[in-house]
């Protein structure tokens, strides 16, 4: 079933990470995300290791949860992987036969990358479990809004992205009971080669593309008669606040950040 | 050809924060020649219930029986069984995508035959004939001009039109069971005349057994010799229309709504003028109240 698939992922309890202002947590993972590639040393790799265990454990996500958003990408990693280790040529080799060589060095590379793509993942994956779409955009474009100086539309990015996130379920079922309705009629998607298969969706392409037409007038029919005019003057229900949460929070990562980088001017100019 | 429902649950995304139990513990008999109806408010189960008798959804719990066999069994030709089991969804003029008429209305029949593509291959004439027979045939059976609509988009029509050739596709199949989900939803009051009209039609000569899912009380009243009550994923009761909306208890207790005729006799009733029997439309009621005054000798 394709609402398996649930889109965005949000993981539906009430936490700690999870009542953070959306601006803070953007925030705390693009810096988590630039501290997991400035980390060299296994002991900087530690501490945005640490940072990541604290946000998961204050989360009450199932940790299985957080484990499985590496799935997808399982094969990025492993195949960069393999490049890493069969190409990188510096250090001592350790083993070589026939042409392959593998050295000590290419191992920690490797090793490093595999877990720095792990917790990248790990780290902006408990940021969508965490935080509801309508939420992230509005941190979004709370987060934008100094550009609205150099006449960027931030707010009618804000309102086509929430709109995208809102007519993402409608849209998955509705396939899902277009998908439904074919196969009653005996359409089958699974069987015959790739052009066979690709023609196989044709009908359900089709009416999934019409619908999206024709609610896409609706909606603008709608906004129209509400008299939607853009952000002059618009209000918020709920105004986004930081509390002491986001302070303790900031507080705790920026610290475990600061050492990282502390770690990784150490390792530049050892002389220090 | 009948469908048997054995303590049938169902639970949507299972093992996560999102799961949600649609059906539970259902028992149901669909006999060979019924008018079924189901009832039941948004959200009750009605349609994952039906999605189950041509095995789109497969039961978490229990099992279906249609025609004795089990499409959850390993082994089961489910094409067979779709064409058997002809499954029209709501508003299924959404489905529609054919450049004509004549190709979405073929596409059921084109896949089911698709099986024996052997044959298909040594005698492609009389597969293009054999289409174009069927075709043909559940257009006109569904009302529609067969030489005018045929290579029209579907896109053009109107929407009772789009709706008639979306039943088309599904009964060119030639089902013997026809289960249909709000098959008025969104028509205009004559345009739901024709479609019903067109069901009884349809079940006189064409598909003997019609399941019919309906929030339309008169509509189910006056058609359906059977009404399955469904409420939070349970089967409530199945009555036939008379027993059921005689029931004041249950109504009252299920919320359910009565049709416009049985509100009418409930009230002159009420009044002290009962009558054995409940109409269900106006031509009834008019009937049941004539003969009535012809008894007492008011109408000469």
């Amino acid at each position: 079933m394709l609402r398996d698939v649930a889109f965005g992922q949000y993981y539906p309890v009430d936490s700690y990470v999870h009542r953070l202002d959306p601006r803070v947590k953007l925030i705390l993972v693009v810096l988590f995300i630039a501290a997991i590639f400035l980390s060299s040393s296994w002991a900087a790799l530690g501490a945005c290791a640490l940072l990541l265990l604290f946000g998961v454990a204050f989360s009450r996500v199932a940790v299985s949860k957080v484990l499985k958003s590496i799935k997808p990408i399982l094969f990025l990693i492993i195949f960069s992987a393999v490049l890493n280790l069969l190409f990188y040529r510096e250090g001592t080799p350790v083993l070589s036969f026939w042409i392959i060589q593998i050295t000590d060095r290419a191992i920690r590379f490797t090793v490093l990358m595999a877990v720095r793509l792990s917790m990248l993942i790990m780290g902006s994956s408990l940021l969508t479990l965490t935080t509801t779409p309508v939420a992230l955009t509005d941190g979004i474009e709370s987060l934008l809004k100094p550009l609205k100086a150099v006449r960027f539309p931030v707010h009618e990015l804000a309102l086509i992205m929430s709109i995208a996130l809102r007519f993402i379920p409608t849209l998955m079922e509705e396939t899902d009971r277009i998908i439904n309705a074919q196969k009653a009629r005996g359409a089958d998607f699974e069987s015959g080669n790739i052009v066979a298969r690709a023609k196989a969706l044709l009908p359900i392409l089709i009416p999934l593309l019409i619908s999206a037409f024709r609610r896409a007038n609706e909606l603008s029919d709608a906004m129209d008669s509400r008299c939607y005019t853009g952000s002059k003057g618009r209000t918020k229900m709920k105004k986004l606040k930081v509390t002491y949460r986001d302070h303790i929070a900031l507080f705790v990562s920026l610290n475990i950040m600061a050492f990282i980088i502390i770690d990784k001017v150490m390792a530049l100019f050892p002389a220090i | 050809m009948s469908i048997i429902v054995k303590h049938l649950s169902f639970v949507y995304n299972p093992n996560t924060p999102f799961a949600k139990k649609a059906l539970n513990d259902i028992n149901l008999v669909i006999e060979d020649g019924d008018f079924f109806g189901i009832i039941g408010h948004t959200g009750s189960g009605k349609s994952t219930l039906v999605q189950h008798f041509n095995a789109l959804i497969k039961p978490s719990r229990g099992n279906v029986r249609v025609d004795g066999m089990d499409p959850a069994e390993k082994g089961a030709d489910l094409r067979e069984l779709r064409s058997n089991v002809g499954m029209v969804f709501q508003y299924p003029e959404y489905q529609l995508f054919a450049e004509t008429v004549f190709d979405d209305v073929a596409f059921g029949f084109r896949n089911y035959y698709k099986r024996s593509k052997k044959e298909l291959k040594r005698d492609p004439d009389r597969f293009k004939a054999e289409t174009e027979e069927r075709v043909r045939e559940a257009i006109t059976m569904v009302g529609l001009d067969y030489e005018k609509i045929k290579d029209k988009s579907p896109f053009d029509l109107s929407g009772g039109q789009k709706r008639r050739v979306a039943i088309a596709g599904v009964i060119v199949m030639r089902p013997k069971i026809l289960v249909l989900d709000e098959p008025t939803a969104g028509l205009d009051p004559r345009g739901k005349a024709e479609i019903l009209r067109l069901l009884h039609e349809l079940k006189k000569n064409y598909c003997p057994t019609i399941v019919m899912i309906s929030h339309n009380m008169n509509e189910i009243a006056s058609n359906c010799n059977k009404i399955a009550v469904i409420s939070e994923g349970k089967i409530i009761c199945v009555r036939s229309p008379q027993e059921l909306f005689s029931d004041d208890e249950l109504i009252r207790e299920k919320g359910i709504e009565v049709p416009e005729a049985v509100r009418l006799f409930k009230l002159l009733r009420q009044k002290g003028i009962s009558f054995d029997r409940l109409p269900f439309n106006a031509e009834e009621a008019a009937g049941l109240l004539f003969e009535r005054l012809k008894e007492e000798g008011k109408y000469a």
